[in-house]
């Protein structure tokens, strides 16, 4: 178990998911749903959400999750409960490909990168 | 005069080990007792989009995410009848310096058996140590420590 993180929740097919909350600039409403923009000082990552559930603070992690990384190949830093439930927190710099959106990522002022897929 | 006959000594008992016996699709597993923690009614998941078969998806088991395996896909076990009461094996899986705890989905729990050690024909590797003869039956041993690392 690693220290406590402030992550906030996403929710995206049918999963729950948590994103560094320091890294979040921006959350948008869009049609069906939310935008939720990641920055860091190299890029602008843009991510879609069912829902937004909220922000929580000093959120325990699991970062082994060796069976988890066994069996799905997506990047992520740990595993968490929140209200019983469990939920993936994210890596914000290589977030699952069912978490972006189709313009997928962004570099810093040099037009568009290459799409991740999902 | 006749010899007189030593008396048998007794053997040495017969090192063994206590498993769990399951059913897993049409299969038989032997789970080793002491790294099973608890046998919970089956748990609810939620599954991990893109993920292998052999993962069911996220749980929470005393208050931390817990990973839920298919115990028939990992042991590539044909599907068997629905199971009427089916259980999480809330056990302990990968290297002893690295264990965790993970959540094995399987269609029932059966009984408690000692098994013979040298009665477990060795397998092939990963996450079936073996195979063992119960009754008419025959029982995969499982290797929970192959269920840690990377694949």
């Amino acid at each position: 178990m690693n220290a406590p993180r402030d992550l906030l929740l996403l929710s995206r097919a049918g999963g729950v998911w948590g994103v560094d909350n320091a890294r979040v600039s921006q959350v948008e409403r869009e049609a069906g749903g939310y935008r939720v923009e990641l920055r860091s000082a190299e890029q602008v990552r843009l991510l879609t959400a069912d829902e937004v559930l909220g922000v929580v603070r000093g959120l325990p992690v699991s970062t082994g999750a060796s069976p988890v990384r066994r069996y799905w190949a997506q990047p992520f830093v740990g595993l968490a409960v929140h209200g019983g439930t469990p939920l993936v927190v994210v890596d914000p710099d290589r977030p699952p490909g069912l978490l972006l959106t189709t313009e997928g990522e962004t570099s810093d002022g040099n037009g568009r990168d290459e799409q991740k897929g999902a | 005069m006749t010899a007189q006959a030593e008396p048998a000594r007794d053997a040495a008992p017969e090192p063994t080990q206590k498993h769990l016996v399951v059913r897993a699709g049409e299969y038989l597993c032997a789970l080793p007792l002491a790294s099973v923690r608890r046998v919970v009614r089956a748990l609810s998941v939620r599954p991990l989009p893109g993920s292998s078969e052999e993962l069911r998806g996220l749980s929470e088991f005393a208050g931390e995410p817990l990973a839920v395996l298919d115990l028939a896909k990992l042991v590539d076990a044909p599907p068997g009848a629905t199971p009427e009461y089916p259980v999480t094996i809330v056990a302990w899986a990968g290297p002893a310096a690295d264990r965790e705890l993970v959540g094995l989905h399987a269609d029932a729990a059966l009984e408690v058996r000692e098994i013979a050690t040298r009665k477990v024909a060795a397998g092939a590797g990963g996450v079936i140590l073996g195979e063992v003869s119960l009754d008419d039956e025959v029982a995969r041993v499982i290797n929970l420590r192959a269920l840690g690392g990377e694949r």
